[in-house]
This record gives structure tokens, sequence and C-alpha cells, in this order.
């Protein structure tokens, strides 16, 4: 056996075994049945994984690569945590702020599993890739936002990958657990250490729970490389008027795809689902969002936009369901795209399912260029017009950017999407201020 | 809970338009023939080119078959049982408005069209079509002074042939559709409107078509001409009496705007909807099409749908000239068992051509709603750009509303927007209102009126108060 | 002011409350604490006039009028105001639009004269300074497109320009973070007044260290099982409803 299938041990049956071993099972097994996605798969049709599928990635060794990289992101503001390898580097962290606990995955599951049962795999079902996560992650965080803590220092974890000479993988497992009336940010951020010249897969899964009443921000910026291959899963679980406000940035990579899901578990909560990505050169980035809204009176806003240059592919798609019984909820979706060269592509197909009549619903796409009469009046003001469409093309996407509650990190993100666009460097500080 | 049959109280539709007027008429027997043809060219007393060119469309439509693809169901029509003229006996030319049949005059003065100059709102110009033909056309002198010509379009045959030979059937083919090419065979009267160089029209002008006659489809042909620099604003209205067999109206309005000229043409439809139950109303399969043909050009179609059991109606822009600018304002409300399948066609040609779509439709009882558009662009219509709202709002559990947007674009330069809103009024909205201190009745014309408002502003003044009125009629006197 | 006596209520056949009794004088605040499915909601919706709610047992007295036997428009006109869980967005009726109807039609019921354009835009400014909210939001139509946040204070700023004598706040702090939270307590509290009544429920306990009531009322299973004044809250955050409950 080679390929990516050959790193999963073979399912055994095991009697008696806990939770875990029997999740991890489950998986493998889903996986040697079925094997991995292909582009009969409607939510695989615009992104080939066979080449992928095909390779055999050892695992990351790890390395001491994680706090130079914490280093290279400068200061932010934020608390921070590298995980890298599969495993977090806590000894580095110092201690969390008041009201929140982070604890190693492995740590956690050895002390007390019973205490995850119901949570690690609640997110996000064991199937594609997600399974190939939980049949193999060893490690990764638990972060635990304490009840009624208001936490005003944004929790950053950030997730480094080392490429080598040869194709790595790591698969970090991260579990968000905001507790009743809590409210704190978190930040995933996903970045590769120079050098290598190999192909490095990060096949990660996040589940957050965000309980009754709690407000949770969760910041997800992929800075994406010609060798990073991110295959991602984010599961989020919605209880009694939690609040739950998501901001992506995808930067590049030679295949970035995330698949977030999420779920409204009780009544009146409230999602904000904001994305913004780019790609260029041979990029190619992949958002599939699906919304559930199995309680009433929630309301969901996915709003995505996208940009697209070089040669780059971007895909999106976004399925809200309305669950019969789930009453009263509100559900829109919104994808713009801004097409920046002939051969740049962007697929993009926001729908809805709705199985209750008491619902508002509204979805739109756009895909189109530059506005010519735009890029003209800032020529007629002296600006040359490579720049011009760089100031354009960051107008864009700020919308998104802007959103995230913590200023440094606006400041970073924008200064990250900058330094992707031609003569961005010159625009740097100026717009992204 | 409030049943749904309270909100479909409220929403219980009082036809104001459905009396009959009881008129002498001359009403050719049913029955759709070669010879139908000719009598109808012969009692207009046609040139021969218009007879010739009625029996081709004739001869094409009697090869084609009924369009199926429009989301609507009714039984199968039987065009030999259908009269296909009918007129009130009269003097064939007037010269005056007193040698109007004052019954006639009555019959419009009723539906708040008075015909008599001196009452009429000032500044709306009106062309009266009972049945078949045009009984009166208001104000045709002082349009003369300006060189407009607005006249019925059987006259417009006689005084203009020119013209008339030059446009007709050059926007809508007589063999464009099913019913386009049976309006071309069979059409009856009309309104002709052209309007000079450079000339900016005085007055709106406008036409009432009433159907009167029992088993008689109206078929009528309008066209409008707004030569270079010109500007029109042009206004519709449409009733029918109560009757409970169902009754054709296969209409064609074809609008032509020369360079820098700009078309406004609105439309308040309130053909009989039917009753409660679904029976009778009128099918109103209608072919709306405007040419953008020369640069900077403008058309825009404004309607307010309230009336017709069935409606199967496009207005459509052909954006041809370059930067030429189409629009498509729409209010479709379908109550009781109305069906409607209605929308526009957006054609980009031209380079910088650009459309707005503006489509608000309103389901009640059982009724039915869809929106189909299309969006258009052509290889060579660079910078092209659009832009589609389209709303649906719900009344009650019963009714349904489908959205389908065609999109085809072949240029990459062009911009495509999209946008769709479902929402549905439902026992949460009233009773919200109601906890707040507004009755009932109130708050669903509240709600309706925001909803329309967007396209009800899109109306010329004197048109916007009677949408108002006639959305309103759905809604009062209903509660308690 | 209002007096509840024995009420029964059924929702679809299910007997929901089951002998509430309760009453609230001019100027105090109650507040009623539950777990989910107690009859909170249920409370409310009887008390403002929602259709399907079927009253099979016992009164609800207000000013001595039989509160039951009028409209929801009626109540209103009469005082009673609901904020309610779930503000109902209608989409095409600007927000503003919709208060001056609202704030005029039930002028007009107590026989005072109705505001012309200029005067409710002055009124308007002034009542929502009281919560904060951006102006914009008045423009844009009933809650469409407001976060769950901004339609909390929206009901608080509906308030305010109806100026209740009665007003019932169904969970207006659900979903609301520590910042939401005190502007919209700050508002309630300024309405607070000799001549009015308010009826507070809630299913955190955090509300009442802002908005303090005079009265805490626990509710379980459709009947109040204990009253108290403020303290009986703290109590309930530390041991739960099911020891209370017996």
């Amino acid at each position: 056996m080679s390929g990516l299938i050959s790193q999963v041990p073979d399912p055994a049956p095991s009697a008696g075994a806990g939770w875990l071993a029997t999740l991890r099972h489950e998986a493998a097994a889903y996986l040697h049945a079925r094997g991995f996605p292909g582009k009969k798969h409607e939510a695989w049709r615009f992104t080939s994984v066979r080449e992928i599928v095909e390779t055999t990635f050892a695992p990351e060794p790890a390395e001491r690569a994680a706090p130079a990289a914490l280093d290279a992101l400068g200061d932010d503001g934020t608390w921070r945590v590298a995980i890298a390898a599969g495993r977090p580097w806590l000894d580095g962290a110092g201690a969390a702020p008041d009201g929140v606990t982070v604890e190693s995955l492995a740590d956690a599951l050895a002390r007390d599993p019973a205490a995850l049962e119901g949570q690690l795999g609640a997110g996000v079902a064991a199937q594609d890739f997600a399974a190939l996560n939980a049949a193999l992650f060893t490690d990764g965080l638990v972060v635990r936002i304490r009840a009624g803590a208001d936490v005003t220092t944004p929790l950053h974890v950030v997730h480094v990958a080392t490429p080598g000479e040869a194709p790595r993988a790591a698969y970090p497992r991260v579990l968000v657990l905001a507790e009743p009336g809590s409210r704190a940010c978190v930040v995933e951020s996903f970045v590769a250490a120079p050098g290598g010249s190999a192909r490095h897969l990060t096949n990660v899964v996040t589940e957050v729970a965000v309980g009754a009443n709690a407000h949770l921000e969760h910041v997800r910026v992929t800075e994406g490389t010609d060798r990073t291959v991110q295959l991602a899963s984010l599961g989020v679980r919605l209880a009694r008027d939690a609040r739950y406000a998501s901001r992506v940035v995808t930067l590049g990579g030679a295949l970035s795809r995330l698949d977030l899901f999420v779920r409204f578990e009780g009544a009146g909560a409230e999602a904000l689902l904001d994305g913004v990505y780019h790609v260029d050169g041979q990029d190619h980035v992949d958002h599939h969002v699906r919304v559930d809204h199995v309680a009433g009176h929630g309301t969901s806003r996915t709003r995505y936009r996208g940009l697209a240059d070089g040669r780059g592919h971007a895909v999106f798609d976004a399925i809200g369901v309305v669950h019969r019984g789930a009453a009263g909820s509100a559900v829109h979706q919104e994808n713009r795209n801004l097409l920046l060269s002939d051969a740049a592509t962007v697929h993009t197909k926001p729908h809805l399912e709705i199985d209750e009549d008491d619902v508002a619903a509204s979805h739109g796409a756009t895909v189109g260029a530059l506005d010519e009469a735009q890029l003209f009046y800032l020529r007629a003001r002296a600006v040359p017009l490579s720049e011009a469409r760089s100031i354009l093309t960051f107008a864009f996407a700020r919308a998104v950017l802007d959103g995230i509650g913590h200023a440094p990190l606006v400041a970073r993100t924008s200064e990250a999407l900058l330094s992707r666009l031609p003569e961005g460097a010159a625009l740097r500080g100026g717009l992204s201020a | 809970m409030t049943a749904p049959q309270d909100i479909e109280g409220i929403l219980a539709k009082r036809y104001d338009a459905g009396f009959v007027t009881d008129i002498e008429q001359d009403t050719a027997p049913p029955g759709l023939d070669e010879g139908t043809i000719r009598m109808i060219s012969g009692k207009k007393e046609e040139p021969s080119w218009l007879l010739d060119w009625r029996l081709e469309a004739f001869a094409r439509w009697r090869r084609m078959r009924e369009p199926r693809w429009a989301k609507v169901e009714y039984p199968a029509i039987d065009y030999q049982a259908i009269s296909y003229y009918s007129a009130p006996k009269q003097k064939p030319k007037l010269e005056s408005l007193d040698e109007v049949d004052p019954k006639l005059l009555e019959t419009y003065a009723k539906l708040g069209i008075p015909l008599h100059e001196q009452k009429l709102l000032a500044g709306v110009a009106v062309d009266a079509v009972f049945d078949s033909v045009s009984v009166a056309t208001t104000f045709k002198a002082k349009l003369g002074e300006a060189g407009v010509i607005f006249c019925s379009i059987s006259e417009a045959v006689r005084e203009h042939p020119e013209l008339v030979r030059r446009y007709l059937g050059s926007v809508v083919p007589t063999t464009d559709n099913f019913f386009a090419a049976l309006n071309s065979a069979v059409f009856t009267d009309g309104s002709f409107v052209y309007v000079p160089k450079g000339v900016r029209c005085p007055m709106e002008l406008s036409t009432y078509f009433r159907i009167n006659a029992s088993n008689t489809g109206q078929f009528e042909r309008t066209l409008i001409v707004a030569d270079e620099g010109s500007y029109v604003s042009y206004l519709e209205g449409c009733t029918a009496p109560m009757r409970d067999e169902n009754q054709l109206h296969a209409a064609v309005v074809e609008l032509v705007a020369l360079a820098d000229a700009e078309i406004k043409y609105s439309t308040v439809q309130n053909w009989y909807p039917g009753d409660e139950n679904g029976v009778g109303g009128i099918y109103n399969f209608v072919t709306k099409r405007g040419r953008c043909a020369g640069a900077r050009s403008k058309i825009a179609w404004t309607q307010v749908e309230t009336g017709s059991a069935i409606t199967w109606k496009y207005p459509s822009c052909i954006l041809e000239g370059e930067g030429s600018v189409g629009e498509f304002y729409s209010v479709a409300l379908s109550n009781h068992y109305q069906q409607a399948d209605t929308g526009t066609k957006m054609i980009h040609v031209g380079p910088n051509t650009r459309s707005t779509i503006v489509s608000k439709g309103i389901s009640a009882g059982h009724g039915q709603q869809t929106y189909r558009g299309g969006v258009t662009i052509a290889r060579g219509a660079t910078g092209a750009r659009n832009h589609t709202q389209c709303d649906s709002l719900l009344i009650g559990n019963s009714c349904g509303a489908h959205t389908i947007p065609y999109v085809d674009v072949q240029n990459r330069t062009a911009q495509v927007e999209h946008e769709a809103t479902t929402s549905r009024i439902g026992e949460d909205q009233l009773f919200y209102c109601r906890a707040r201190g507004l009755s009932e009745e109130d708050a669903v014309g509240l709600i309706v009126n925001g909803f329309c408002k967007e396209v009800l502003n899109e109306l010329p003044m004197e048109f916007a108060v009677e949408a108002q009125k006639l959305l309103g009629i759905s809604l009062e006197g209903a509660v308690g | 002011m209002l007096k509840i006596e024995n009420l029964h209520v059924r929702v679809g056949g299910t007997e929901i409350l089951k002998g509430l009794s309760l009453e609230l004088g001019a100027g105090e605040v109650h507040a009623i604490m539950g777990p989910n499915g107690s009859g909170k909601s249920t409370l409310s919706y009887v008390l403002a006039g929602r259709d399907g709610y079927e009253v099979t047992e016992g009164r609800v007295l207000y000013d001595g009028v039989d509160l039951l036997a009028l409209a929801p428009e009626e109540r209103a006109a009469k005082g009673v105001f609901l904020a309610f869980q779930y503000p109902v967005e209608i989409p095409g009726v600007s927000n503003v639009y919709f208060l001056k109807a609202a704030v005029n039609a039930v002028r007009k019921a107590r026989g005072e004269k109705e505001l012309d354009a200029i005067e409710f835009m002055r009124f308007a400014r002034e009542k929502a300074k009281l919560v904060a909210l951006d102006a914009e939001l008045l423009k844009r139509a009933v809650n469409s497109g407001f976060s769950g946040g901004e339609k909390k204070r929206n009901e608080v700023f509906q308030m305010a320009a109806l100026e209740p004598r009665l007003a019932i706040l169904d969970e207006t702090d659900s979903g609301l973070d520590i910042d939401a939270l005190r502007i919209v307590s700050d508002g309630v509290n300024a309405l607070r007044g000799p001549d009015r009544a308010m009826l507070v429920i809630t299913h955190y306990q955090r509300l009442l260290d802002y908005i303090v009531p005079d009265r805490v009322h626990v509710l379980v299973d459709g009947r109040i099982v204990r009253s108290g004044d403020k303290t009986l809250a703290g109590e309930l955050e530390a041991r739960g409803y099911a020891e209370l409950g017996g």
C-alpha cells in the first residue's frame, strides 16, 4: 500500500474499547471502505486531491521551528501558543489569561478522557479528510473559557508548518469550549516556516462549542505557500442565545481547503460567518460552508469575498439548511468575487435547503472585474495602473478584514493581504491604517 | 394562532371593475380561419400589405404549438370558440368626443378614466380601447402641435402607413412565439405613438384597455417609436367584467428607441382575476419588448400586476445601442388561485449597456408566482452591467414563490449581479404589529406597501396613486 | 395594576400554565425566572394577547379591567407593552415609519394629538439616544438585518417611544454581551417610574445585577414555586431550579 491511505492503520474490531478508540476505528474503517473523495463527489467537484492522496507523507519531525515562526509574526497583542508537528508548544506560552485554561489534548485525554466525551468528534463528523484526522491525530489543544469569564486578550493558536525535502504531514486537533455566559476571541493562524522543497500537509480539525449566551469571535488566518496543503475542518455548535463570529482569511496555498460546519443546537443563536480569500500564481483555495439550523430563531449570515488573480483557482460553496421545526430562522448568504486576470477561475455556489415555512432567506453571488470607471478615476488622479488596481482590490476585501474585533489583528491580516498584491508593499501602512 | 383564513380574509379581494356595460355590439361569430382575418382586415379597411402580413402570421401560427414551459396550469384553450372581433356599434370615424356613445363615456368614468378633456387629469392624454377597437383618443390636437402622433393603430395604418410598415414587427417578429403570431394574425386595435426627433412629449400618454363582451379575446397591438433625442412616458391600464368563463388576452407591445431617446412604459394591470375559487378571469399572454436601437437610448418598463387568472409576460429590452439602458420594475400580486409566470429579459448586445431589474412578487391565498428572468451578455457587450433584485413576499401558508434566473455571459468584462430574498408574512409579523397598537388591516397594508415602495416610486404620480389604491383594495374591508 | 389569578393556559392541547397568580403594583419591578419550558414565554404572550393560547381557568385584571377580553392592539393602546424575546423582522417597512404608525395609533386611542413627520423624527431621535441606537437603524426595515443585540435595543427604544404603563420584558437580555447588557439595562432603568410597572422575564440571573427587581418569582412547570426579594436570584444561581422547585 502506498499513498495517504497507507498511513491509516487497518481497522481492527475493538470490543469494549473506550469512546475514543471507537471514534478512531470508525474513522479508519470509513476510509478503508470509502477511500478519499474524488471529482465525482459534489463537494470535491472543483478541487482535485488525487495528487495528495497518491503521495506518501511522513509524519513531520518535532523540530524546534515553532518559536522562530512565532517571533516572525511580530507583536499583535495576543496570548500565543504554537502547534507544530501536530503537538502544542505550551512551555514557551506562559500562563493563559484569567478565566482560560489551555491544555495539551494528549494530556487532557490521558488525565480525564470522560470529560471530552461528547465534545471531541461532536462538531465535525468523521468523514473524508476529517476521518483522516480522527484516525491519526495524536495531540493538539483544549482551550476552555470558563463560564461567565470576559477575556479581553485574544487567545492565539499558531499552527506552524515546516516543509522538508520529502513530503511531511501533521494532524493536529483543537477543541475550543466557550462555557455559558463567557466572552472571548480565539485566533488560529496557519503559517509556514521558510525552506524545504516538498509538500507539507496540515490535516487539521477544530471543534468549537459555544455555550448558552456565550460570545465567541474566531479569527482564522491562513498564509499559504506553494508547498503548503491544508485540508481543514472546523465544526461549530451553538447553544441557546450563543453568538459566534467567524472571520476566515485565506491567502493562497498550493491547496487550502476549509470545510466549515455550523450547527444551531439551541434557540436564538446567531452566527456571523465572514471570509476573504485571495489566490494568485497556481494557488487553489476552496471554502465549503454548511449551516444547519436545527433549533429555531437563529440567524446566520455568510459573507465571503474572493480575489482571484494569476492562474489561481477559488471555489466557494455554501449551503444553508433549515430543518423542520427551526421556525423563525434567518439565513443569508453572500459571495462576491473579483476576477483580476483572464486565467483565474472562480466557482461559486451559495444555496439553500429549507424545510420550514417561517423563514427569512436570501442568497447572492457575484463574479466581476474591477470597475473600469473607478480605475480610470484613480489613474486620472495620477495613480499608476497597477497601484490603482491594488487599491481597489484591497478596498473590496477590507469590508471583511475591518470586522475583526482586535485592531492589531486587523493590521496584521491587512498587511499580509497587501504584501501579496502587486505594488502592495508601497500601499502598506497607508491603506491598512 | 391566527388561522390562515384570517390572512386570506384580509386579502379577500373586491373587484371594483367587474361590471358589464350594456351596449349594442357588433360581434363576429366565434371561430378562426383565413376568412376571419380577411373580415377583420376588411372592417378596418386595411391596405393589402397588412392583410398579407396577417395571413402569413396566421399560416405560421397554425404550425406552432402553444408553449408549456411556464409554471402555470390551465385547461386547453379552444381557439375556435373565441370571437375575434367585437366593437360597440357606432359611426366609424369620430370627430369629437360628443359623438362617443354616452354609455361608453359612463363606463370609463366609472373606471375612474373620464374621457372629457376638461375633466381629465391635466397632462394625461388617453386612448380608450373597448374590446376590439379604440373608442376615443383625447388631447390629440395639443399633441399634434408638438408633432407627437398618438392615435389608434388602425388610424395609424391609414394615416401614417410608412411609419407603421417600417416598425411593425421589427421588435417582435410575427413568428416570435405562439401568442405573438396569433396576435399578428388577428389584432384588432391598439395604440400608436410616434415622437419626433428632439421632442419631449408634453404630457403622459395613456391607453385604457377594457374587455366587455363575453367570449371575446382581446388582441391589441401597441407600437411606440421614439425618434432621436425624444422622450415619452406611456401608461397602460386594463380591466374586465367579472365573468365565469376565462377570456384570452394576447397583446403585443413593441417599443423602439433611437439614439438618445427614452421611453418609459408603465402598466397597471387589473384584468379580472377570477373569483376566490379560481373560476373565471383573464388569461393574460402578452409579449412586450423594447429595442434600444440607438446609442444611449433608454427603455424602462414599470408594471403593477394585480389582475388576470394567469399571467405570462416578460417585458424585455434588447440593448443594441452603445451605452443604452434597460430597466424593469415590477410588482406582481397573486391571490386566491391566480398564477403568474412573469419577469423580464435583458439582452445586452452593445458595449457598455446597463440594465436594472427590480422584481417584487407577492403571493397570497393559493397564488403561485414565478419570477423568470433572463440576462444575456453577448460577446460584443464589453463593459455591460446588470443588477437584479428579486424579492418574494408570501402571505399565508398555501401560496408559493419561485425564482428562476437565467444568466448567460459571453463577455468577461461584464458584471452581473443577482440578489434574491424570500420572506413570509405570517402570524408573527401580524402579532408584532398588533402588540404595537396597529390593527391587523393597517399592519398588512403597511407591510405590503413597504415591500412595493421601490417599484411604486418608479411610476408616474397619477399611476402610483392608482396602483397603491389597487393594492389597497386587496386589503381593505375584510377584517371584523 | 396587574393582577393575575389562578391562570391556566393550554397551547395546542398541552397545559403550560397551571394556576399562576401574581400581583404587580404601579412603580414595581418584578422578575420571573425559570428553566426552559417552565412557561415564561407563554405568560408574556398571553398577557400581550397572542392567538393560540387558550385560557381555561383564571383571570387577568389590568387596572381592574379584564385584560384577556381585549385585542392585542387594544392592550397596546391601553399601555401594555411586550418586548419580544425574538423581535420580528418586517422587510420593506422602515423602522421609523413603523414606529410612527404605532405611536400615532396609540396616541389616537388615548385621545392625544398625532405627531406629524417632523415632530416624530425629533421625538424618535431623542428616544433613540436612550439605548444608543444608531440613527442608521431608524431608516432600515424593522429588525431586518439587525444583529441580535440591535434587535433587543430596538425593543427598548420602542418601549421608550410608546411610554407604556405595564412593560413586559421577555428575555430582553438573552444573547447580549456584557457591554450591550449594560446599555439595555441603563435604558430600562431610565424608564422606571412611579406610574409604570415592569415584569422582567429572564433565563439568566446576571440581568438582575443590572435591573434590580423589587420581587423575584421562580416559575417551574407552570406555577410560581417561590417568591422573594432580589437575594432569591443569587440563591437560584448557587443551588439551581431543581432544589427550589420542590
